[in-house]
């Protein structure tokens, strides 16, 4: 059995918690009733950061943390798991120094299942990258921004209402343009480099990882992208879709763009509606095959369910693009 | 009076700098790691795993098998894939892939041999012999 010391940031004493091997500090904590904050339990989201002062953690435990935070202790106690004969004493990290105060500007629906949230551009960022959203002290959620801080003074969110969902009910159900919100990040590294704009970009996403995928494309229009650049966003059903107008002006717009809507199910007489005329029905992972026989020299950008992303990055890695041209975001569920 | 002054001799080549060193296995990695994927003999293997993390571990063992800097142990072989039922024919078609790679990468025939030597030193270990 392994020791676990932990001290709060509010002076309410501290706590021994017995700690099972291969089990997280998160875990531990939470088992014993210690109510730390968290979200993804994954190792993305950056909520259940802790500090300790004397121990060494593993280095998994401190992926995507900046080196000032490293140099401080600090860790993600969701990735840090206890050996055999472990002492770990750590204590909680007062977190407001990485966050920002944001206004919500504007909740509207985009459609029956996803709303857009606008809050106040409050941090410069790339298009792309995601940011922890605070409920409250203990509640939070990673959405990836789909608009532009160069062009729009707002940050914008497109959030998957789930039914019951600890985030996404409470921010349909109660956020009004007005309220703050407690605001973590930028974090993340899939984001448009206009290092080279002449190559071929290959975006491909399915349900919201169609809104970093709309950051990334219009940070590449706004540097002027020269290479052609493919939009493939995909969906189980026509219902899914959204921004179809929005996204279909822009390839009018851009010579070089060009977007595709693939619906795997087959459409419904519901679905015979001129505004669901340019989905196509077919296998995304096909279609992606036929859109480019040779991904050698494209740069990718792959966001949406994590099997969608393994499948995809595979399809264009063996299909020649380079591993280091592949950029993911796939979208863990929260467990809570 | 005069030494004897004995012309400085540099070292030998190691097999890893012949290859190129760090900048070969970066090369190396994608064409090695694409035929792994797309070889039917092993590429179920491969399925469920995440990429990025083969393709790191698939680094470690180029690196390995070129000869370079590396902290693989035969133990390290033996446990990560002691739970994979590994057959001849499995450890054939990776040595086969990392032939037809530095193929690929024209290598000659004298350093392929050395590194087909170092890749087949480890067997027993990934057949858990």
């Amino acid at each position: 059995m392994a020791a676990l010391v932990f001290n709060p940031t509010d002076e309410s004493g501290e706590r021994h918690v017995d700690i099972d091997p291969g089990e997280s500090v998160l875990d531990a904590l939470l088992r014993a009733g210690i109510n730390v904050p968290y979200g993804c339990k994954s190792g993305i989201c950056q909520s259940c950061i802790l500090q300790t002062h004397d121990c060494t953690v593993p280095a998994i435990a401190q992926l995507g943390l900046r080196p000032q935070q490293v140099e401080q202790g600090q860790f993600l106690s969701c990735r840090c798991l206890a050996e055999a004969d472990h002492a770990l004493s750590v204590r909680s990290v007062d977190l407001s120094g990485q966050q920002h105060e944001a206004r919500v500007i504007e909740k509207s629906r985009l459609n029956d299942n996803v709303f857009r949230l606008r809050i106040e551009n409050c941090t410069t960022y790339h298009a792309g990258q995601f940011f922890t959203l605070w409920k409250d002290t203990h509640t939070a959620r990673s959405y990836s921004a789909a608009s532009l801080h160069s062009c729009d003074d707002y940050i914008e969110f497109h959030i998957k209402h789930i039914k019951g969902g600890a985030f996404s009910e409470w921010a349909w159900q109660t956020l009004l343009p007005g309220d703050t919100l407690q605001v973590q990040g930028p974090l993340g590294n899939c984001y448009y480099s206009g290092t080279d704009r002449d190559v071929p970009l290959f975006l491909s996403g399915i349900g919201t990882g169609l809104a970093p995928l709309m950051g990334i494309l219009r940070d590449a229009l706004y540097h002027s992208h020269r290479g052609p650049i493919i939009l493939l966003v995909g969906n189980n059903s026509h219902h899914g879709f959204y921004l179809l107008d929005e996204l279909s002006e822009l390839s009018q717009r851009h010579s070089n763009v060009s977007v595709y809507f693939i619906a795997q199910e087959a459409p419904t007489e519901t679905h015979k509606n001129p505004q669901y005329f340019d989905i196509q029905q077919a296998d995304i992972y096909l279609f992606a095959k036929t859109c480019i026989d040779n991904f050698s020299g494209h740069r990718i950008y792959l966001c949406g369910a994590p099997s969608f992303v393994q499948k995809m990055k595979k399809l264009c890695f063996i299909n020649g693009a380079k591993m280091s041209d592949i950029h993911a975001d796939a979208f863990l569920p929260f467990n809570t | 009076m005069f030494g004897l002054f004995k012309k400085k001799e540099t070292p030998p080549m190691s097999l890893y700098e012949k290859l190129g060193g760090a900048g070969a296995i970066d090369a190396a990695v994608d064409i090695f790691y694409r035929k792994v994927l797309t070889d039917d003999r092993i590429s179920h293997f491969f399925d469920s795993v995440d990429m990025e993390s083969q393709h790191l571990k698939q680094k470690a063992f180029l690196t390995m098998a070129f000869g370079g800097p590396n902290s693989y142990s035969g133990q390290d072989m033996r446990n990560a894939h002691k739970h994979m039922n590994l057959t001849e024919e499995h450890f054939n078609a990776v040595a086969e892939n990392l032939v037809g790679t530095l193929k690929e990468l024209n290598v000659d025939e004298e350093a392929i041999n050395e590194v087909v030597t170092i890749a087949l030193s480890v067997k027993d270990d990934v057949l858990n012999k």
